[in-house]
């Protein structure tokens, strides 16, 4: 198409985007000004917020949003309870042990559906069932077992009934691919994410079999969009747009993962294209697993993330699990 | 300054024109073809629409019947599958040890690699299900004929929820370590006391329904028909387009209002590879997906456009055939009539001799034919016009000529014959002839007359009365006679030395009121004579009459002078003499002289008298 031509119709959509955005709206009223404090560093597993900022849906929404990084000394619980951010992203877990702390966070949306956690171990018919993790060598995130991950891969091997002390722990230091399992220091590396390490690996060649938690009952939602019961009851509505924003922006990276893996360097260009384009493909069935609603969240899932809490004594006693989560800002029609 | 100018001069007020055919030929082209057009282009685009909307309806359903047959197909396989898990549970040994294994009974001891191997023959047996599981009362997967998914624990999955309860279907679901997306089917399995104790599950792949989905008896070529589940993901092979499970997601109107509003219909839209399609969507509740069948639009309205480019042909064949013909036919009324405009043209310029073609007996001969009559008529006048002046100058010339002959010739008879003869050569007619009036005043003698006929009748002394014929009449009525067809004239009297006379004409030579005499002349043509004839043979006998006066007072006073002379010479003859005697005798022999006679004259001896 012609430049000048495409930009006249760059303006015309800007223009109507704009008179659509006064028409939905109070053309006089300011955007609501949301931050959002992601769980981790900038990745394409923020993938919707990204495709929602740059397709405009949070500006259809009247929504100024604003990403902020996260890292290992920040947490988003932290952020969001004393006001800095409006909008976080946290373990399930996490989410249930704050409400026992008084903390009133409510989770209203999960960008994967199922955790993507899984045992990484080379494909040579070692280890195929968690059962054959008995006696070997296990990388694990911290050596005291206390990280969140550590503590759902103690929970694979309860349930699966294996002795934790027929298993030696080794703290993961290197994350790279299968180094550590090829280096002969651990025969398998736990609480890798499905949608981030085992893809590296398969991009190095290396032939791997993988270990879903989800499999041996332990599900715990990874990464779900919560705000405060305060905020949701106060801005039931903004809450609703941001949801439907978001959502809609899942949805757009599900069916442009390359376009939108693109999106994730604006946010981080020392980010790898390629691995981003790769990780987005490998997290659609996380995002996207055709049964339910992307983002919806199913009780059953609190269940258990509540029962291994209780099984680790990491609460005391159970809470209501309705309290924690809602499905209500999901509109079903996205 | 005139304000109408004014007014007629402003540019605002300039009208629009059409453009102006001014040629007949263009006019009458522009014409045929409109013609000729209008009512191709018509029907031809009423037809199209016509079997275009005809072909729609028949596409659409054809598309509706193929994709109701599909969901068919579809639930029957459902149904099949489900009847299928029943029959395990009626296999009263399978049964037995499936119970055995989930009551978990200490003390009977059953080999799971046999049960395995009876689901895996019964997976076998009905060539549909990939996997089929049993789950226990805690959702861990007991069994299965895929060994890897034992010990699982599927106690959040939906189907184990449901199937502890009633038989229950999957919608199709990703299954990341399988890698791939199927249907579970499940119900419950209950002991012989009729507890719950666990499920009974099968897993049946897409490649099923893909087969379903890819019998596509009944459509075009470019039609298709696929499975998207309710995240628009899509589950069969697409006909256009490479589909990656898990990956390929389609997002059209047809799918965005099946998945949406729960429902099923039909419309025209543009589909994934952005090609316009009929399009029918069916939402299949059974299994919580859109079930799509398409046909490209270009390929069902085809024969619509078989339609519309045969009156695109057709235009194209009749827009030659109108000029083609509109050529023809209007040269053949353009043609004659600039024939005729030539024609008339030249005839403008004065060439009446041309006369235009008529090869036509329509308007335009009709026309041609009425020309050249006019044409013919402007001929024939201009022509008699130019011989009248012909004529007139030469009745002129003959005037002048008489005129000037008459006043060289003072003999009578020499004159007349002049006359008489110059006037038959001038007018070419057949006989001439000039009567002059006796001292009697009653009798007409022929003075001078042309040719044989007049020769002859001059010396027969050739004399009429004035009572009788043409000529007699001219001499008393003192007028012109004109007989332009002797034969008509009762009064016409024929002589038989001028047997050729067919028309005559007669003008009294008059001096003042006196009758002098006759110029008659005659033809041998009928109407050959006119009546202005009249009128120059008046003028020319005018100056007749005056010659005739001349020469007659020219021949007195010759006499009197010659008396006078001879008078003179004979007094002078008589002077001469000395005596009387011979004075009287010269005298006499002189008189007697002068008068031609020998005259004695006799002289008498008188006392002084004579």
């Amino acid at each position: 198409m012609n430049k000048k031509l495409s930009h006249l119709f760059m303006l015309l959509t800007v223009t109507a985007s704009l008179i659509s955005a006064c028409a939905s709206g109070n053309p006089f009223a300011e955007n609501d000004k949301v931050n959002v404090q992601l769980s981790w560093f900038h990745s394409v597993e923020y993938a919707g917020f990204y495709a929602a900022l740059e397709n405009g849906y949070y500006a259809e929404e009247n929504i100024d949003v604003t990403l902020t990084g996260g890292g290992p000394t920040v947490d988003a619980l932290n952020e969001v309870n004393s006001g800095k951010a409006q909008f976080g992203i946290s373990t399930g877990d996490s989410l249930i042990i704050a409400r026992t702390k008084q903390q009133n966070l409510l989770a209203v949306a999960t960008l994967f559906r199922n955790t993507p956690l899984v045992v990484m171990s080379l494909d040579d018919g070692n280890i195929e069932k968690p059962e054959d993790l008995s006696g070997k060598t296990v990388g694990v995130i911290a050596p005291d077992l206390s990280t969140t991950w550590d503590i759902q891969f103690l929970a694979l091997l309860q349930r699966m009934d294996i002795d934790r002390e027929s298993i030696t722990f080794s703290a993961i230091e290197d994350y790279h691919g299968t180094n550590e399992i090829t280096s002969g220091k651990v025969d398998a590396l736990s609480g890798m994410f499905a949608t981030n390490e085992p893809v590296l690996a398969g991009m190095e060649g290396s032939q791997i079999n993988l270990i879903y938690y989800k499999d041996y009952g332990v599900d715990v939602y990874p990464n779900a969009l919560f705000v405060t019961e305060e905020f949701a009851t106060a801005n039931a509505d903004l809450v609703t747009r941001f949801v439907r924003a978001t959502l809609r922006g899942y949805q757009f990276a599900i069916e442009h993962p390359e376009e939108t893996a693109a999106f994730a360097l604006k946010y981080d260009e020392t980010l790898d294209l390629a691995f981003q384009q790769e990780v987005m493909k490998a997290q659609i069935p996380f995002i996207d697993t055709g049964d339910a609603p992307i983002g919806s969240m199913d009780e059953d899932v609190w269940n258990t993330t509540q029962e291994i809490l209780l099984d680790f004594g990491l609460i005391s006693e159970p809470i209501d699990i309705s309290t924690v989560y809602t499905n209500n800002f999901i509109n079903p029609n996205n | 300054m005139n304000p109408n100018q004014v007014i007629s001069q402003s540019p605002t007020k300039r009208r629009f024109q059409f453009p102006q055919f001014t040629s007949l030929q263009s006019r009458l082209l522009l014409s045929f073809i409109l013609l000729a057009i209008l009512p191709v282009l018509i029907t031809g685009i009423a037809a199209s629409i016509i079997s275009a909307q005809g072909l729609r309806t028949e596409a659409f359903n054809r598309l509706d019947a193929v994709a109701s047959q599909k969901e068919n197909e579809i639930n029957t396989l459902l149904n099949v599958l489900k009847t299928n898990l029943d029959l395990i549970s009626e296999d009263s040994e399978a049964q037995q040890n499936i119970l055995t294994l989930l009551q978990n009974a200490p003390n009977a001891e059953i080999n799971p690699q046999l049960l395995r191997n009876d689901l895996a023959s019964f997976v076998e047996k009905t060539g549909y299900y990939t996997e089929v599981f049993i789950l226990n009362s805690d959702g861990t997967i007991v069994i299965s004929t895929n060994q890897s998914q034992e010990e699982k624990i599927q106690k959040n999955q939906e189907y184990f929820i449901q199937g502890l309860n009633t038989s229950y279907v999957t919608p199709p679901t990703y299954e990341v370590a399988l890698s791939n997306y199927s249907i579970v089917i499940s119900q419950p399995v209950k002991n012989q006391s009729g507890r719950i104790v666990g499920v009974l599950a099968g897993r049946v792949n897409l490649s099923t329904f893909n087969e379903i989905m890819q019998q596509r008896s009944g459509l075009g070529e470019t039609a298709e028909l696929y499975l998207v589940s309710s995240n628009y993901a899509v589950l069969t092979d697409l006909q256009h387009g490479e589909l990656n499970l898990g990956e390929t997601y389609i997002r059209t109107e047809g799918v965005t209002t099946a998945i949406r509003n729960k429902t099923s219909g039909s419309a025209i839209y543009a589909d994934y590879t952005d090609a316009t399609v009929l399009g029918v969507y069916r939402w299949i509740p059974s299994l919580q997906i859109a079930l799509i069948a398409e046909n490209d639009q270009d390929e069902a309205l085809q024969a619509a456009t078989v339609v519309f480019q045969t009156t695109l042909t057709l235009i194209l064949v009749t827009v030659l055939a109108a000029i083609l013909v509109s050529f023809l036919v209007t040269r053949s009324i353009t043609l004659p009539i600039t024939k005729l405009v030539n024609v008339s043209e030249n005839i403008a310029q004065g060439n009446l001799n041309l006369q235009a073609e008529i090869s036509q007996i329509d308007e335009i001969g009709a026309l041609a034919k009425s020309f050249n009559y006019m044409t013919d008529q402007l001929f024939q006048t201009l022509t008699s016009l130019e011989q009248r002046v012909v004529d007139r100058t030469r009745a002129l010339a003959t005037s002048t000529e008489v005129s000037r002959r008459l006043s060289t010739i003072l003999d009578e008879k020499q004159l007349v014959n002049e006359v008489v003869e110059q006037i038959k050569t001038a007018y070419n007619y057949y006989h001439g002839q000039i009567y002059l009036l006796d001292e009697s005043g009653q009798t007409l003698v022929l003075a001078g007359a042309t040719g044989e006929g007049g020769k002859a009748l001059l010396e027969k002394d050739h004399s009429i009365s004035i009572e009788r014929g043409l000529v007699g009449r001219t001499a008393r009525t003192k007028a012109g006679v004109l007989v332009p067809d002797t034969s008509k004239d009762p009064e016409w009297v024929p002589n038989p030395l001028l047997p050729e006379t067919k028309a005559e004409i007669a003008v009294p030579i008059l001096l003042g009121d006196q009758l002098l005499g006759v110029i008659d002349m005659q033809d041998n043509i009928v109407g050959d004579i006119y009546p202005e004839d009249i009128e120059y043979l008046t003028a020319i006998a005018n100056q007749v009459a005056i010659a005739l006066q001349n020469s007659r007072s020219y021949t007195q006073a010759r006499q009197r002078a010659e008396r006078e002379s001879l008078i003179l010479s004979i007094n002078q003859k008589i002077q001469n003499e000395s005596t009387v005697a011979s004075a009287l005798q010269v005298a006499i022999r002189e008189v007697g002289h002068a008068l031609g006679t020998s005259t004695r004259v006799t002289l008498k001896k008188n006392n002084g008298t004579s």
